[in-house]
């Protein structure tokens, strides 16, 4: 293998000092590399453009929509509603007006559900990851509640919260709350224990090391675990609104199916999906400018 | 702590102390063993477990160890690479407790890390805090000490010249080189003033060059605070290069450290120069005999048997 390089190297030199030979004696062969040279610049930004735009992910929205709507015309409108339809059905929505207040509802309940995950979560992940005693209590039975849907408690929660907003805010917190939790155990796993070990000989007491250390360490996975716990809010906004609503997205895509509207349950579909992305997006961007330093990547 | 205010010159007091008789460490008949059971937990990466607690030894990592670290001393601890060296500099430091024997920092008995024990680590990268700003974290130290504002401020801007990184306060470690962010530690340490200055391969993954760099820079400093500096190595060259005492290590299981030597050369050293280079092969030999000594051993087992 080394031998191998070293050879390659030498007749990779001996080449080079044969081109500057061949070159110093001929100024036409210098220019004709110049132009080379220029072409092949030319082909790499082309390159570089093709590659920026597969990065954007317009290709697969392409395809998918093409072949949507290929299979749409297949079949029935009512059983498969293409992109073009679906598209109509949103406008309508839109024009009605009950889009926009749905949208209000829906993310409104999703925000105040995932905020209350926030604050019960990070805290509690924090403790459960520092302080072995809380571990000892608490993990047990995070590792049984986590496997349980929220749906699960949609009956039990209308019964205990009542039908008002209450009993949704829960579910969607319940729902939330566990990604985050069980990033943020990992994030201050993933603290390098030299660091502890640097701030008690620099005098920190255990209280001061946990706001200075535990918490900005553990920030990076705590910030997976935010954007995990929001994708499982909006998620489970479907089922908070399935019973006892009368807005918001969820309630649209549930109770279209009593007026056969399937366009109608696309078009809450495909809401929920563009919130949910420009959201994420929104966080990521976010937290890189404000984490930058804490690790946290930009992709 | 109130003689915080002005690094320099509280310690450029010192400096004429050096090698006072005053003892900053005293280590007597220490052992460490670790235990069975925290096997995986060994501290040091290079110790080989099966080694330590194979056949007829009792798992002791480190044996005897005795030594006196005087005030105003550049202490090497030399040694091959797992031969417990670290786990001395983690007893030290505090991070770990000796199963036998005492071990006292200027009279007090060591139990748990303290600001009077600075520790600079090997890998900066894993030691400062990445989300700090250099300035903020050379000042983290003093912050925790609960030291005022005001008079933190003096402390941290010494700190920082001392090392030369008064132009790179604002920046944070992912903007700095290796060698740089080694600095940061350095003065992060040194801004509280420590008794003691304990190193654990501080150069050691940095290139030849700003080891070169740094070493030179590292005299410098210490002449002018005058700390007592313990500095642990497995590098000669280094290690003559800097020290004025080498406490050379036997292998593990049971080492200890079996001769010390004084370095009678000032700084800066070269070490092309004949006569160091001569001193310097007469370490490395001491330096074998402690390597092999469990060979030997082994060597005179089998004569005897045979």
């Amino acid at each position: 293998m080394l031998s191998q390089t070293a050879e390659l190297k030498k007749e990779s030199l001996n080449s080079y000092f044969h081109n500057v030979s061949l070159e110093a004696s001929n100024e036409v062969s210098i220019t004709n590399q110049k132009k080379r040279v220029k072409s092949i610049a030319k082909g790499k930004t082309a390159k570089n453009a093709v590659n920026k735009f597969l990065k954007t992910g317009i290709i697969s929205w392409v395809i998918l929509f093409i072949a949507w709507e290929l299979a749409s015309r297949a079949m029935s409108p009512e059983f498969l509603p293409g992109p073009i339809a679906t598209f109509k059905g949103l406008k309508e929505l839109a024009l009605a007006g009950t889009l926009w207040a749905d949208i209000k509802i829906s993310m409104i309940r999703v925000g105040i559900g995932w905020g209350r995950a926030l604050l019960i979560a990070i805290p509690l992940g924090l403790l459960i990851g520092r302080f072995k005693v809380v571990k000892s209590i608490v993990e047990p039975l995070i590792n049984f509640f986590r496997f349980i849907p929220a749906i699960g408690f949609l009956t039990l929660f209308l019964m205990w919260f009542g039908v008002g907003e209450e009993s949704k805010l829960v579910l969607i917190t319940y729902a939330a709350v566990f990604p985050i939790i069980i990033n943020t155990i990992a994030g201050v796993a993933s603290i390098d224990p030299v660091k502890y070990q640097a701030a008690q000989s620099l005098g920190a007491n255990s209280i001061y090391t946990f706001f200075t250390v535990t918490v900005p360490g553990a920030i990076p996975n705590i910030l997976t675990g935010v954007r995990l716990g929001l994708s499982s809010a909006i998620i489970s906004i479907v089922a908070a609104e399935m019973l006892a609503a009368s807005e918001g997205l969820g309630y649209l895509i549930f109770t279209s199916r009593l007026y056969y509207r399937t366009d109608w349950i696309f078009a809450g579909i495909i809401v929920l999906g563009i919130i949910g992305f420009l959201a994420d997006k929104l966080i990521r961007f976010l937290a890189f400018k404000l984490f930058k330093f804490y690790g946290v990547a930009k992709q | 702590m109130s003689n915080n205010n002005n690094i320099i010159e509280n310690d450029v007091k010192n400096n004429t102390n050096q090698n006072s008789n005053k003892n900053v460490i005293e280590v007597r008949n220490l052992g460490k063993k670790f235990d069975v059971e925290n096997k995986g937990l060994l501290f040091s990466k290079n110790i080989n477990p099966d080694a330590v607690f194979s056949d007829n030894h009792d798992g002791f990592v480190l044996k005897d160890v005795n030594l006196d670290i005087k005030e105003g001393e550049f202490h090497i601890f030399l040694g091959a690479s797992g031969c417990g060296k670290s786990t001395l500099l983690n007893i030290i430091a505090g991070f770990l407790n000796p199963t036998e024997g005492s071990i006292t920092c200027e009279g007090n008995p060591i139990v748990k890390p303290g600001p009077e024990r600075g520790v600079v680590f090997q890998n900066a990268d894993q030691a400062i805090f990445p989300w700090l700003t250099v300035y903020k974290n050379v000042e983290y130290g003093l912050k925790a000490q609960g030291i005022k504002k005001a008079e933190r401020k003096p402390i941290v801007e010494n700190a920082l010249k001392l090392v030369g990184l008064q132009d790179h306060a604002k920046k944070h470690p992912s903007e700095l080189s290796g060698g740089m962010k080694q600095r940061v530690q350095i003065a992060r340490s040194i801004a509280s003033n420590p008794k003691i200055l304990i190193m654990d391969e501080p150069f050691g993954a940095l290139d030849a060059q700003t080891r070169r760099t740094l070493q030179d820079e590292f005299i410098e400093i210490w002449k002018k605070t005058g700390k007592t500096i313990l500095f642990v190595t497995h590098d000669l060259q280094e290690a003559v290069y800097l020290g004025q005492k080498i406490s050379i290590f036997s292998a593990s299981p049971d080492a200890r450290i079996i001769t010390q030597v004084d370095v009678p050369f000032d700084y800066p050293r070269n070490l092309d120069d004949p006569v160091i280079s001569e001193f310097e092969r007469k370490v490395h030999e001491k330096l074998e005999e402690a390597i092999n000594i469990h060979k030997d051993k082994n060597i005179d087992k089998s004569a005897l048997s045979a």
